[in-house]
């Protein structure tokens, strides 16, 4: 990979790697420094890692990252547990998407993200948070029917 | 195998388009059997609902991560090129010159070899030369006193080192004449050196060996002569 080509790479990617490293950390810094290290760990293993797969490599190192970081913090439901689910009769459905998505644990809000925001493959979803495409499908189709739920709930109400 | 485990994968991939034949066949039998999951087969999700990140922010520190790039326009590796092939040439041209110029050194070497060898030759005469010199002091000493004539014009060759045309003229008495105009110093002979060259050897034929030669000849006659 030579110096341009790395810099494409940046260009493309480091911006929704520090969006997907938020969304699933919430907190900025830490998010940059994730997606500062993961391009730094980039470059230097530059000539290792194969060019059609670098975006896959860039966000499986972002999530693991990302999950190391909420391990630290010994913050244990935003990885496993599902939250239960506040809803304001007044939100709009953007709002209650990201309610919903934030009482998500991180494999299946990350498997959401990269489906939705990055129009990944299930396979390259499971090459970077390392699961079955089986149950990469399986969560998707869970998190979409409690989506589906919820819009219904909603217009019921309204 | 399709469970309640991993069935909701199996319906994702109907709702895709992306489910075999095969596998359709076996997901009906499933809900045949699992009926309260037939309502999750009646799905139908809506494409233009999409969970999105939680921030539109851009990363900020996104210029400390580009890695610089060299470019290198049309002309400057055109230039590049050109004064690689001049230097190229130089060496090549200057490889060539050296291989094909006379060797200096070794030149000079033999030349000094040369001059030695002249010396030491003329030494060597002036020894005879020396050596006959006391002979003939000794016989003027004792029955020729007529000799005395011969040697001084002896001692004149010997300063001149190289008589080349003596004459000996032998009768009761023994003259040697010279001629002053054909004196040939050492340094003369040796500019008279002949070079002949051949593909990389270069060979240096000296006429001064054959002129010593005949000296040497020419004294040792001479000698001859007067210890008759």
């Amino acid at each position: 990979m030579t110096a341009r080509e790395y810099n494409i790479f940046v260009r493309d990617y480091s911006d929704n790697a520090y969006r997907f490293a938020y969304t699933l950390i919430k907190q900025r810094e830490h998010a940059r420094d994730i997606v500062q290290d993961v391009f730094m760990k980039l470059w230097e293993q530059r000539d290792n890692i194969n060019k059609d797969k670098i975006k896959s490599w860039i966000f499986s190192s972002v999530y693991h990252k990302a999950i190391d970081e909420l391990r630290k913090k010994k913050n244990f439901s935003a990885i496993e547990n599902i939250k239960e689910v506040v809803y304001n009769d007044y939100s709009s459905i953007k709002e209650d998407l990201n309610k919903y998505l934030d009482c998500l644990p991180a494999v299946q809000k990350s498997a959401l993200l990269l489906k939705d925001q990055e129009g990944c493959k299930y396979e390259e979803i499971s090459e970077i948070l390392h699961l079955s495409m089986q149950q990469v499908k399986v969560y998707i189709f869970r998190a979409r029917k409690q989506m589906q739920q919820l819009i219904q709930q909603k217009d019921n109400i309204i | 195998m399709i469970t309640r485990d991993n069935y909701e994968a199996y319906l994702l991939d109907k709702q895709e388009g992306l489910l075999s034949e095969k596998d359709a066949k076996a997901l009906e039998r499933f809900l045949d059997v699992n009926k309260d999951l037939k309502a999750d087969a009646s799905l139908v999700f809506d494409d233009n609902i999409r969970f999105g990140y939680a921030t539109e922010e851009e990363f900020s520190d996104k210029d400390k991560l580009y890695k610089p790039v060299f470019t290198v326009s049309k002309w400057v590796k055109a230039a590049a090129i050109v004064l690689l092939v001049v230097a190229a040439s130089y060496f090549v041209l200057m490889i060539w010159d050296n291989n094909s110029s006379e060797p200096q050194i070794a030149k000079t070497k033999t030349e000094d070899i040369s001059i030695k060898d002249q010396s030491v030759k003329i030494n060597t005469i002036n020894d005879t030369v020396n050596s006959e010199k006391e002979t003939v002091q000794s016989s003027k000493n004792t029955s020729k006193p007529q000799i005395a004539q011969p040697l001084k014009q002896i001692k004149s060759e010997e300063a001149d080192l190289i008589a080349d045309n003596t004459e000996i003229n032998n009768g009761n008495e023994e003259v040697l004449q010279q001629t002053e105009s054909e004196e040939l110093p050492s340094i003369v002979v040796y500019k008279q050196t002949e070079r002949i060259r051949s593909d990389n050897l270069v060979i240096y034929k000296t006429p001064e060996t054959s002129r010593l030669k005949r000296i040497k000849d020419k004294v040792t006659e001479y000698m001859n002569t007067i210890r008759v």
